[in-house]
């Protein structure tokens, strides 16, 4: 089982010396802050890095075995980067926005000399050749990657799951699903693990475990953010983005990582803004489309009045609320887009899938059977479809709004016991349901920002998201921004953390 | 076109040799036979002159 061997290099070198030093108080109060706040503090000398570490550390082993939000830590590199990055800062060296800022990340970002397990069997002893350009990107920043973080097996499943893995929690009620695929990302983050993570999005796996763990996930415009050295789930599809706790954590996350990379083809040319420096930029007169169809369709009664009673925020500060049809491409949309998804992923798999088809879970081995057998005339028209759909949808959105406002989750998060792996119509329904607000994002290549806007009766956050025009991510943070300024939801410790 | 089990024994057989249990052979018509109409519901909205490729130009002009 690979939970064995992950467990054993986990505890290997895990206790850094002097953690047992540390004091409650002051790990509580480093929790207690937000990425940028930490960021700047560490810069102003309040905290040193060093210390900031071994509390981190010393959460990550009293909450963690109760979490399994990570795979992987290496603490000992850790705290020797937390050193460093105090002589630097004591040296006047000029430093980073992240600079000893304490990250993990999604468990398929690859970096020599340190597994990249793809949350698989198949790749448990895996160590890429070149480090990821978003990791490299974070490490110039000042950021201090402490361990890497469950997922969902080669991301292929929006619940969170992970057979070969200890069960990852939802860090408010240990009963519920985290969401997935980057489930680690959204427990480690809202549990205050971690002050950051990265994730991938593929069809919602940022903004689903950022909904269901009551924290910020960004998924940017396809080829926003470079894909060289992360795993592929499906080439055209996919997106890298941060999850953090608030907005702003994102804006610094993501000016961090953002931009051309010569090593992904796929990568764009646009400028990146300053995303930290335009959060306090007026939204009056913006334009904020509530949809009427799809998003509302099959939605539950109520996440919809929450999802509305959001709108009150943006209301105060001066934008317009505006109720807007969807085009009826969104249902081709989001019944296209699993044919995109499986056959890339089918692709991607072939080989180890004939060589080491036992190694795959149920679940997942079953996901990406029916890639095998799709036409690649089929296929090739979905992909020729993308552009005459992207323009359909902003021809008819984007003419109107500046941007669309729509629940993440269209239900309530769901339990364990009702996402029990079953092969029957309702665990169908249930899998298809999580995704069906996020995934058609991701056909069209557009940026979503998902925020936490209050909780449902079972007492689990939900989430709005905020889709805009290619590249808008800069409004898209700053909406986002804004209506963190105007609420405390997430400013809120999980409840089920609190508790341990 | 609709897909069988038996479409599905054929061309796995005979192209892409991926092991397949027995009781999944009966679910897979049902998922296949989803995605193929999918499929076949966009075939007359894209242009015969169409590259894939197309879609990043209107990634980009549409952003403004």
């Amino acid at each position: 089982m690979i939970s064995i061997i992950i467990l054993r290099i986990f505890n290997a070198s895990f206790i850094p010396c002097g953690i047992e030093t540390m004091t409650a108080p002051l790990e509580q109060q480093l929790a207690e802050l937000t990425l940028c706040e930490l960021a700047d503090a560490l810069q102003g000398g309040e905290f040193t890095a060093t210390e900031t570490m071994a509390a981190t550390l010393a959460r990550i082993e009293r909450l963690d075995p109760h979490l399994n939000a990570f795979i992987w830590c290496d603490s000992e590199r850790a705290m020797e980067r937390a050193r460093e990055a105090d002589v630097a800062l004591a040296r006047g060296d000029d430093v980073g926005p992240l600079h000893g800022v304490p990250l993990a990340h999604k468990d398929m970002f690859y970096r020599p000399v340190r597994p990249s397990t793809c949350g698989s069997v198949i790749r448990q002893d895996f160590e890429g050749r070149e480090t990821a350009t978003v990791l490299r990107r974070l490490d110039q920043a000042g950021g201090i990657e402490v361990g890497t973080l469950a997922m969902v097996e080669f991301a292929m499943g929006p619940h969170g799951y992970n057979g070969h893995l200890p069960r990852c929690r939802n860090s408010w009620n240990f009963d519920h699903i985290p969401c997935g695929s980057s489930s680690g990302s959204g427990t480690a983050v809202a549990s205050r693990l971690v002050y950051g993570a990265l994730g991938s999005d593929t069809g919602g796996s940022i903004r689903c475990p950022a909904a269901a763990n009551g924290i910020t996930g960004m998924s940017p415009t396809y080829g926003r953010v470079s894909s060289f050295g992360a795993m592929p789930m499906s080439f055209s599809l996919d997106v890298m983005g941060p999850l953090a706790r608030t907005a702003k954590d994102c804006a610094r996350l993501l000016g961090a990582i953002a931009g051309r990379d010569k090593k992904d083809a796929s990568s764009s040319r646009e400028r990146v803004p300053d995303y930290e420096g335009e959060l306090m930029r007026s939204i009056v007169d913006l334009r904020i489309g509530v949809p009427q169809g799809y998003f509302d369709e099959d939605l539950d009664p109520e996440v919809a009045a929450i999802v509305e009673e959001s709108l009150d925020a943006f209301r105060s500060r001066g934008a317009s609320i505006i109720k807007i049809d969807m085009p009826s491409i969104l249902h081709q949309v989001a019944d296209i887009h699993p044919l995109v998804m499986k056959a890339e992923a089918s692709a991607n798999h072939g080989n180890w899938k004939r060589a080491h088809g036992s190694d795959y879970s149920e679940e997942v081995g079953k996901r990406l059977e029916a890639g095998y057998f799709i036409p690649a005339s089929d296929y090739i028209n979905a992909l020729q479809f993308r552009g005459t759909a992207l323009q359909a949808f902003s021809d008819a959105v984007f003419s109107k709004v500046d941007v669309l406002h729509t629940p993440v989750l269209p239900i309530p998060t769901p339990s364990l016991a009702d996402t029990a792996y079953s092969s029957g119509p309702d665990y169908l329904k249930m899998v298809v349901a999580l995704t069906r607000n996020t995934k058609v994002v991701n056909y069209l290549g557009l940026p979503a920002l998902s925020v936490t806007c209050g909780f449902t009766p079972d007492g689990l956050p939900t989430s709005f998201q905020l889709i805009g025009r290619p590249f808008s991510e800069s409004l898209l943070l700053r909406l986002g921004h804004q209506y963190q300024h105007e609420t405390d939801w997430h400013k809120m410790m999980p409840s089920a953390v609190a508790l341990i | 076109m609709i897909v069988t089990i038996k479409t599905i024994g054929s061309i796995n057989d005979e192209m892409q040799e991926i092991p397949i249990a027995e009781a999944r052979m009966d679910e897979l018509p049902v998922e296949l036979n989803q995605l193929l109409g999918a499929a076949k519901a966009i075939r007359s909205l894209h242009d015969f002159d169409n590259n894939p490729a197309d879609f990043q130009r209107v990634l980009h002009s549409v952003r403004d």
